[in-house]
């Protein structure tokens, strides 16, 4: 008996350390939620005021209105171009399915840039029409169209990867059974990959209501707008309100998106991909993949060229003052290097931080684990001015600056910046975590410590060279979450520290067109990179 | 005159002690149970009061059905699962202990046992060499560098596998990745050696070649091992020992292959290592004053430790203690038996045999009767009817 206590006593502590690190971790990740509720508690019924004021509802209006719209439209461009590239024999198949995904190396806020600058006095468009001045797309149709080239890819890759899984011998059972390729299409492909769909669907909505970049470049007011000019004039108990009104928001259709797919089936998946024959498209098959090219025209042709005409012309057109190219180096190449660092920083830091709660979940399979990671994945979900907020507050009002102020110890660093994207990032990189835990088969660190290795031997030696891979995606993603981040950065980032975005930002309010262009250019470039080695490597049979 | 027999001190110095019978490792009273201690989940008893002792340099092959714990025992053993009470002891160290009152409990971690373990899915490194691979405990040993190399090479010569250092492991076949967790296991030199299923992921003719190859390199090597298996014809081969364990996780019987088969101590164990007759019966004494059991295959004669006259009992009969007798030539007193099934095996044929008369359940449990023999010329066929003469030696009985 007196034993079994013992066995009970180690058996606890073996995981206290995970215990303690993941609920750590966990009260980290609730700060945002728990900023908005505490803090909305003080103001009392101040936010609550700015959420009736009709101005704030109007903001939510529009914000619901182009969250609308351009969930329609990627939607229906995702499916149709993952159908396309998995199921016909649509020419040009190969280089379609090696561009689609790559629109979503744009940040937002670089497609937009893209649209003034090709529609800006002196642009692309005008010297190609013999100097016919283009009325910009700004407003709701621009912000639509940005946010529809660029953020579509995630409807397309889910939806894709859902159609190269499902056993095909359906549809030819279905085939021989006399149902048209059409007729398949709508009623065993679609059926069958909506859960792909809406997730990816979902995604846009989100990533759509908190988007910042594009709709305050493009000018239209959304409620992020507002919020974000309250969040920078320290005007919280508004801030407050407006955020909770965006949480809800965002809260409403995950919770319909929930309700909705919750009766569907889960269909077997089949991990094999025969090479059926595919539908043809006879003659509609040019008229389809001119289509399909023509767009991929617009969301990366068009936006590259109108960056490097800016560039180019700027550095023949020294002498203007609007379109010059004002190369001062130094600044730009500071830009690149805080950019990669802070990046590489949270993306570490975030694995770091959630690499023991991934074990905890796939190791001890602790329900205490599952909860923090769903904390974690969750946080990804609030928009990025949500996350900034509690920051902004934070470094100013330091909880504990009676006896030791960390707000002043870390006021105008970088750190708060850091925390901010590890916090809406962390999710990118729990979940690879979680895949690089379980990977490593028990056995093998069992092995490792037959042949005698001790803890730290082990991790080393034999854990961290297999999980290498997933950890460095994980922190990838994050990295590359970073650099397509805006609000945030321009919330916190420290005085004198410029990334490539708040320098893409800067360009854009002093209208120095060229400046913008290469910069955004030098960005799609490392985000390109990057998405390359993170994402698309890794794609099934790109 | 009474004789005097003086008993000799215990662990006398003077006594020389058989290296047959010297313990190499033994685990006593191991109990183990797997689940949540918090009472939600439920606690599910694995291992029992186990207790089991391999000789110094023996190999001792662990049998028992699926699921029943022998590989629990073999993570108890190795420290990767700790055993609710009871102790393991390795020659004079003990490993594991648990409490017991006035004395502190002990558990060595597994990285300070010094035991070779092969797993099951062999969890070979794959992102390390074949030579780094075997050298990965030898560094844990702080092994001088020069003389490292040296010792990869041996392990890797003893496997059958030179010069095989700088080879990736993903270009490994089966059979080769078997050595390789082998060499890597041995090349430390391990105090002993655990093998879980080792060859189980292989096909037949593989199998056959590293079984043999790990029977001659058990013996030479003159390793302590225990060796985990669920197929009986392989625990026989590779054990100089076999102990046969239960689905409630104990021990049922150790002893040599030949003790197992022909004096198992339960009908289970009888059923396990072999397909063997039970064979319904009463004790009785024939005319020669022989003690033995009347069935309806005739008089079988008996062990003298047997039950006394008149008990019934179950005649253990392997199946090739029998022989065909032809019916016409009523030689035996035996039942007429039809034959149901024949399995040619090549180098031996089964017969299961039941009795059309319909007395079935009266002769054993099944209503069948096994019979194996040599039958090249297509003798006997189905629906062929035989009598059985029993050729065997004294039978036991339960």
């Amino acid at each position: 008996m007196l034993y079994k206590f013992k066995t009970l006593y180690k058996f606890k502590t073996q995981r206290f350390d995970y215990m303690v690190w993941s609920i750590l971790v966990g009260a980290f990740f609730l700060i945002p939620v728990s900023y908005l509720v505490l803090r909305g508690i003080d103001f009392g019924w101040e936010p609550i005021r700015t959420m009736g004021e009709s101005k704030t509802l109007q903001a939510l209006g529009r914000t619901l209105l182009l969250a609308a719209g351009v969930t329609i439209s990627t939607t229906i461009c995702g499916v149709v171009l993952a159908w396309l590239t998995t199921r016909t024999n649509i020419f040009g198949k190969r280089i379609l399915t090696i561009l689609a995904p790559l629109p979503l190396t744009f940040p937002s806020y670089v497609g937009a840039t893209a649209i003034v600058l090709g529609t800006a006095n002196g642009g692309l468009l005008e010297k190609i029409f013999f100097g016919l001045n283009f009325p910009p797309i700004y407003g709701y149709w621009g912000a639509w169209l940005v946010m529809t080239l660029f953020t579509y890819p995630y409807v397309y890759l889910p939806v894709r990867a859902r159609l190269l899984r499902m056993s095909q011998s359906q549809e030819e059972s279905a085939l021989l059974l006399g149902s048209g390729r059409i007729q398949i299409f709508f009623r065993i492909v679609l059926p069958q990959s909506l859960r792909s769909i809406s997730s990816g669907a979902l995604l846009v909505f989100l990533y759509t209501i908190s988007d910042f970049g594009a709709v305050s470049i493009l000018r239209y007011n959304a409620l992020t707008l507002d919020l974000f000019a309250n969040a920078r004039a320290t005007n919280h108990s508004a801030a407050i309100g407006q955020a909770i009104l965006l949480v809800i928001a965002g809260l409403i259709v995950v919770g319909s998106e929930r309700w909705l797919t919750s009766n569907q089936t889960k269909s077997p998946v089949f991990a094999t991909y025969k090479n059926v024959k595919p539908v043809s498209l006879g003659k509609l098959n040019l008229p389809t993949s001119i289509l399909a090219f023509g767009f991929f025209f617009f969301s990366l042709v068009g936006p590259l060229s109108v960056m490097v005409f800016w560039v180019v012309r700027g550095y023949l057109n020294r002498k203007n003052v609007v379109g010059t190219l004002s190369l001062h180096l130094d600044g730009l190449i500071g830009a690149i290097g805080n950019t990669v660092l802070i990046g590489l920083v949270a993306g570490l830091g975030a694995v770091l931080l959630v690499l023991p709660v991934a074990r905890y979940v796939v190791r001890h399979r602790s329900k205490l684990g599952k909860a923090v990671s769903t904390v974690i994945a969750t946080t990804f979900g609030l928009p990025g001015l949500v996350i900034a907020l509690p920051m902004t507050y934070w470094v100013l009002h330091s909880p504990l600056s009676d006896f030791f102020d960390i707000g002043a110890l870390v006021y105008q660093t970088a750190f708060p910046l850091i925390m901010a994207y590890i916090l809406h990032f962390g999710a990118q990189a729990i979940g690879n975590t979680e895949v690089a835990v379980s990977g490593v088969p028990t056995h093998i660190g069992e092995a490792s410590q037959m042949l005698g290795a001790k803890r730290i031997k082990r991790f080393f030696s034999v854990e961290l060279p297999l999980m290498a891979p997933s950890l460095a995606t994980g922190a990838g993603l994050i990295m590359l979450s970073t650099m397509k981040e805006l609000p945030i950065t321009l919330l916190l980032a420290p005085p004198n520290f410029s990334t490539l975005s708040t320098e893409i930002w800067g360009a854009n309010e002093e209208l120095a067109h060229a400046q913008a262009g290469l910069t955004s250019l030098i960005l799609v470039g490392i985000s390109g990179l990057l998405s390359w080695l993170v994402i698309f490597r890794s794609q099934p049979r790109l | 005159m009474r004789a005097i027999t003086i008993a000799p001190p215990r662990n006398s110095p003077t006594k020389s002690v058989d290296k047959s019978t010297r313990e190499g490792l033994s685990v006593k009273n191991l109990s183990l149970s797997y689940g949540s201690y918090s009472g939600k989940d439920v606690v599910r008893t694995i291992l029992s009061d186990l207790e089991l002792s391999v000789p110094v340099g023996q190999t001792l092959a662990l049998l028992g059905p699926s699921g029943c714990g022998k590989t629990s025992l073999l993570r108890a053993i190795a420290g990767l699962e700790i055993p609710i009470c009871g102790s393991v002891g390795l020659g004079d160290d003990v490993l594991f202990d648990s409490a017991q009152p006035l004395k502190p409990s002990i558990n060595i971690k597994p990285e300070h046992r010094r035991l070779g373990m092969v797993f099951q899915d062999l969890a070979l490194f794959p992102h390390l060499s074949v030579g780094k691979n075997v050298s990965y405990g030898l560094n844990n040993l702080r092994t001088h560098s020069s003389s490292k190399a040296q010792l990869v090479a041996e392990a890797l010569e003893l496997v059958q596998l030179p010069n095989f250092e700088n080879r990736r492991i993903s270009t490994l076949s089966g059979g080769q990745l078997q050595r390789v967790a082998l060499a890597r296991a041995l090349a430390p030199k391990p105090r002993a050696l655990l093998l879980d299923e080792p060859f189980s992921s292989l096909d037949e003719p593989t199998r056959v070649e590293l079984r043999n190859h790990l029977h001659l390199l058990l013996s030479e090597l003159e390793t302590t091992a225990i060796f985990v298996t669920h197929d009986q014809e392989e625990a026989f081969i590779m054990g100089d020992q076999v102990a046969i364990m239960n689905s409630s996780g104990q021990i049922e019987q150790q002893g040599n292959p030949m003790e197992l088969y022909t004096r198992p101590k339960s009908p289970w164990i009888a059923d396990f290592v072999g397909h063997s007759n039970l064979v319904k019966g009463k004790v009785e004494k024939n005319e020669a004053g022989k003690v033995v059991a009347k069935t309806l295959l005739g008089d079988i004669p008996l062990l003298p430790s047997s039950p006394s006259e008149g008990a019934s009992v179950d005649v253990l009969i392997h199946p090739e203690d029998f022989v065909f007798v032809d019916s016409t030539t009523k030689s035996s007193n035996s039942l007429e038996l039809e034959i149901s099934v024949v399995e040619y095996y090549g180098h031996d044929t089964i017969f299961v045999l039941t009795d059309p008369t319909g007395t079935l359940t009266e002769l054993t449990e099944t209503g069948q009767v096994w019979v194996r023999g040599v039958d090249h010329n297509n003798k006997f066929a189905r629906g062929d009817k035989v009598n059985l003469k029993f050729v065997g030696a004294d039978a036991l009985c339960f």
